[in-house]
């Protein structure tokens, strides 16, 4: 019997759920008619169909280097923000110390300050501690403003983990760092993975902190922004949308069939196992 | 695709004619303003800090030259095969850009400490960027193209006596409405902003000292760019009665541009793009002549104090000068370009009504208000009262 | 069971966690991000403070100790009602973007557990997608020529050339973009804190012959508090500060308190101003934390 859910509030879900896809993917599909329509300006009506706006941005290779700079700034700095994140995280869950309140207020503290503060200070900053501008700046503040993010999913997920598991593989002989690979750190994944997707998108989105710390390096949103005080550009950044949604459609569409392929061949449920070990 | 725009995302668009038209002759009209105020008023050369013999030569310089610019001014912009600034190129190599999007924004980046070489601001700034001492003038001598600027716009870029600024780009600001929609009373002016009839129809531009400004001008202060603080407080009051007649306050031309396009908004502060931009989208649209004068906006560069690249800066902006980058930036940006000694062959008639281009002068006062340098404490008090408009 | 589950969150639990040297290791793994945010965070956030009591500045003039900034801020200036009304707006939003997160979150947490990391990503991946491009897109919608619009002439709910006109550059179309563009992001917390709900909680509720909604309420619910909470911050302390959505969907009558911060570093160059409005966001949202924080620790102890 399935307990979460009676088979209508299943269905009543099922609605819910298509409901708010079409509510955040339908702005997406707009996108896409526009970018493929012979018109700088995304108004209707159309006026016919063009794919000028892929072909010039592959052939434009400051938007292209723009993107693998965003791209690269939002792993590199979603990865330290869950790196620095499940340290904190570990601590502020498993251990009681004296100032705890003031390190957790520290910690949370980035989510509160408006991020063009924090940018002027920030440059002011690197500056007087001459400290280079660029791809490396940009990724110290984007790790700033992701911890937090990735403190407040990890925190629910260690709380409801049972720590007398981690206890048993202690008693059991398993040392600390072999106890967290095992036992705590699989347990951690789905809350890890999740931590990490917001702090990049977050990264990859940012603008601001971006727009002062940058140097000489351009992200995509600071390219985005910079152009679009004339619409000329519109339709490139259009395309460049559609072929990241592309591309991660693709991704999607590949990790679902990868699942079934491994399931299959190992005739167990996977996300199951992973999700409820105990 | 043809060859001579190879590559440029422009060709659907400003490689229409029609803007290279209006860019033509926007520039045409610089040049027979020129022709009016031959020779005026260039500083005396070597007016910088150092003087050109102390200048060790450009062989010395470290040549990492690193523009703060406007998106698209980039070399080779938007996959062009040559920009505007091949002169330069060609002989010194690519210069590194970082990127500005708005001018306000610039000025609080360098004021946070980042130090480029040169800087793309707008003339109305260059006082905010000298009071911050950040900025030393150009030696005028090192510039050859420089005799060939509008002299209009090279006096506006001057602080006591010294050429702090470079003309650059630069083009008109005036109300444009939809003429099916709007009826003026009579003769056109900048009150259409205040047409109670076109509530919700009406955008004006986001910014602290043009709505000031243009209230000014509508109401014959003294100094519309350096009014007395009872004026801004009048204006200020009037402007909050009369907010709610805008739609919004438009910040960026591409939101603009869509919303004339998507019928949002009738009426609005604009500049020569956006009537391009509309006529394209096939609506009916006037480019006013407003009785009280159009505005005008100039951009150009300043040169930062603290630059190892004197000589490659100056040598930067002589291939920015030249009229063979004038030509380039008016075909592919449809703007008008300080260097009045661009080939006007293809100038085509309709343009020359809508932009007055067979009176040379159009651009000069009374007929235009040309932004010019405002100084910070001046600013300030526009602003704060702007802040109370938009927080009312 | 409740109550069981309730004890492994409880702080007895933590403490019997610890092990030797418990300083040692807590010192080791909380310096790192620690010493970041005091670098890379407080350091920056206290030259601003600074700045808004003119100790410091960057422009040529007079540097000296003054309140005068926060006395005009304070003493009646207009941006204290706009940060009042951001505060309202905020909070309509962050309300309904958890209630519409929550169902979505519990259905890919609790039904869909087969595919529940494709529907995650399914309803993430837009935010790829840049923010400003989507809002380009509502504008679209929202227009008087727009989808909407467009739509209620086509029915004839509405005369053409009369449309709907608040439904863009509004406070209601801040409130719509600002909901859309944070439900994916509120689901999350929820969906990571109902994952990890202990299934033999409910089967167990069920034993004991409570209906669905009964153990909804009595196991679910209360379980996955901490991650609604969690998601409620997410988006209330952004939103008060927000500053794109208003700017480009807001109008004249939209905007909000970050707009205001923004023009002040921006603008109208008034960077002492610009700090004292970010300290003052920073202190009241600070103080909500504080207290959303004790409410946490309340209801652990009243529950527990």
């Amino acid at each position: 019997m399935e307990i979460a859910t009676s088979p209508n509030g299943t269905r009543l879900l099922k609605v819910w759920f298509a409901i708010l896809v079409v509510f955040l993917y339908a702005p997406l599909l707009l996108l896409l008619i526009f970018s493929f329509n012979d018109n700088n300006l995304p108004v209707f009506p159309l006026r016919g169909f063009t794919t000028d706006a892929y072909r010039q941005f592959v052939s434009n290779p400051e938007l292209k280097a723009s993107i693998v700079t965003s791209v690269k700034v939002a792993a590199l700095s979603s990865l330290g923000a869950i790196i620095l994140g499940l340290l904190a995280s570990i601590v502020l869950v498993r251990r009681d110390f004296f100032g705890r309140g003031g390190v957790s207020a520290l910690l949370l503290s980035p989510l509160v300050v408006p991020y063009i503060a924090l940018a002027i200070g920030l440059l002011v900053f690197f500056n007087e501690a001459s400290l280079p501008l660029g791809i490396k700046s940009i990724v110290m503040g984007h790790i700033v403003v992701s911890i937090p993010y990735a403190i407040l999913i990890l925190v629910p997920r260690l709380e409801r983990l049972d720590a007398r598991l981690e206890e048993a593989a202690r008693d059991l002989g398993a040392g600390a760092l072999q106890t967290f690979r095992l036992i705590t750190f699989p347990l951690l994944l789905p809350a890890l993975v999740s931590a990490y997707l917001v702090a990049f998108v977050l990264s990859f989105d940012e603008i601001v902190i971006a727009y002062f710390v940058n140097g000489q390096v351009t992200t995509f949103p600071l390219y985005l922004f910079s152009t679009l005080r004339f619409p000329t550009l519109l339709p490139q950044v259009l395309a460049v949308a559609c072929v990241v949604m592309a591309a991660s459609a693709f991704i999607l569409i590949g990790a679902e069939i990868a699942r079934r392929v491994i399931e299959r061949r190992l005739g167990t449920d996977l996300s199951e196992s992973a999700a409820e070990p105990a | 695709m043809s060859k001579e725009r190879d590559g440029s995302p422009f060709e659907r668009k400003l490689g229409r004619d029609d803007f290279l038209k209006l860019s033509a002759l926007t520039v045409g009209s610089g040049v027979l303003a020129a022709c009016g105020a031959e020779g005026s008023s260039a500083p005396e050369p070597g007016g910088g800090t150092t003087t050109q013999a102390e200048r060790p030569p450009i062989s010395s310089e470290p040549g990492d030259l690193e523009v703060f610019e406007w998106a698209g001014y980039e070399y080779p912009a938007y996959g062009g095969k040559r920009g505007q600034l091949w002169p330069y190129v060609d002989k010194y190599g690519k210069p590194k850009f970082s990127f500005l999007t708005s001018d306000d924004q610039a000025l609080g980046k360098v004021r946070a400490g980042y130090r480029p070489d040169i800087v793309h601001p707008c003339v109305d700034y260059t006082g905010n960027w000298v009071e911050m001492e950040v900025v030393q003038p150009w030696d005028p001598a090192l510039i050859p193209s420089f005799k060939e600027l509008d002299p209009v716009l090279v006096k506006g870029g001057q602080i006591d006596g010294q050429q702090y600024f470079i003309p650059a780009d630069w083009g008109f600001s005036s109300p444009l409405y939809r003429s099916d929609k709007v009826e003026p009373n009579g003769e056109e002016s900048w009150e259409l902003f205040y047409d109670d009839r076109y509530k919700g129809k009406i955008s004006w531009w986001d910014t602290p000292l043009e709505n000031f400004v243009i209230w000014g001008y509508v109401n014959g202060v003294g100094d519309p760019w350096k009014m007395t603080d009872d004026e801004l407080d009048e204006a200020k009051d009037f402007l909050i009665s009369k907010k709610n007649l805008c739609r919004n306050f438009w910040s960026s031309q591409t939101d603009l541009d869509a919303d004339i396009a998507a019928g949002n908004i009738w009426i609005a502060y604009s500049w020569a793009g956006s009537y391009v931009a509309a006529k394209d989208a096939g609506l009916d649209v006037v480019y006013s002549e407003p009785k009280e004068g159009r505005l005008g906006w100039n951009c150009g560069f300043v040169l930062m104090k603290e630059t190892e690249n004197f000589r490659h800066a100056h040598e930067f902006i002589e291939g920015w000068s030249s009229k063979e980058s004038a030509e380039w930036i008016i075909n592919n940006y449809a703007y008008g370009h300080a260097n009045t000694a661009v080939d006007l062959s293809k100038v085509p008639e309709d343009y020359v009504k809508v932009f007055h281009l067979d009176d040379p002068k159009a651009r000069e006062e009374p007929n235009a208000h040309y932004a010019r340098p405002v100084s910070t404490a001046d600013r300030a008090r526009y602003a704060s009262r702007w802040d109370e408009v938009k927080a009312a | 069971m409740a109550v069981e589950a309730q004890e492994i969150a409880r702080p007895e639990t933590r403490r019997r966690a610890r092990r030797a040297r418990p300083g040692f290791v807590t010192t080791g793994l909380l310096a790192p991000p620690v010493l970041w945010l005091v670098i890379f965070f407080l350091v920056p956030v206290v030259l601003i403070a600074l700045y808004s009591v003119n100790v410091f500045s960057l422009y040529p003039g007079g540097q000296y100790f003054t309140l005068d900034s926060w006395k005009n801020f304070l003493d009646g200036s207009p941006f204290l009602d706009l940060f009042w009304k951001s505060v309202r707006m905020s909070l309509i939003v962050s309300v309904a973007a958890v209630l519409a997160a929550y169902p979505i979150a519990y259905f890919i947490a609790l039904v869909a557990s087969r595919r529940k990391y494709v529907l995650l990503l399914l309803i993430l991946t837009p935010f790829l997608v840049s923010y400003f491009l989507r809002l380009l897109a509502w504008k679209v919608i929202l227009g008087d020529q727009g989808v909407i619009n467009t739509f209620l002439y086509w029915t004839g709910i509405r005369a053409e050339g009369d449309p709907v006109s608040w439904l863009i550059y509004s406070q209601f179309a801040v409130i719509l973009t600002l909901v859309y563009v944070y439900v994916p992001f509120v689901a999350l917390p929820i969906f990571v804190s109902l994952d990890s709900l202990d299934r033999r909680l409910l089967e167990a509720a069920a034993d004991l012959g409570a209906s669905r909604w009964q153990a909804f309420r009595k196991v679910t619910l209360p379980l996955s508090l901490p991650g609604v909470i969690a998601a409620f911050i997410f988006v209330f302390i952004p939103t008060i500060g927000e500053y794109f959505t208003p700017l480009l969907v807001g109008g004249v009558n939209g905007t909000m308190f970050g707009n205001a911060i923004a023009d002040q570093f921006g603008q109208s160059l008034n960077w002492l101003n610009g700090s004292v409005l970010s300290f003052f966001l920073l202190t009241v949202v600070a103080l909500l934390l504080a207290v959303f924080a004790r409410f946490l620790t309340v209801r652990r102890v009243a529950t527990g």
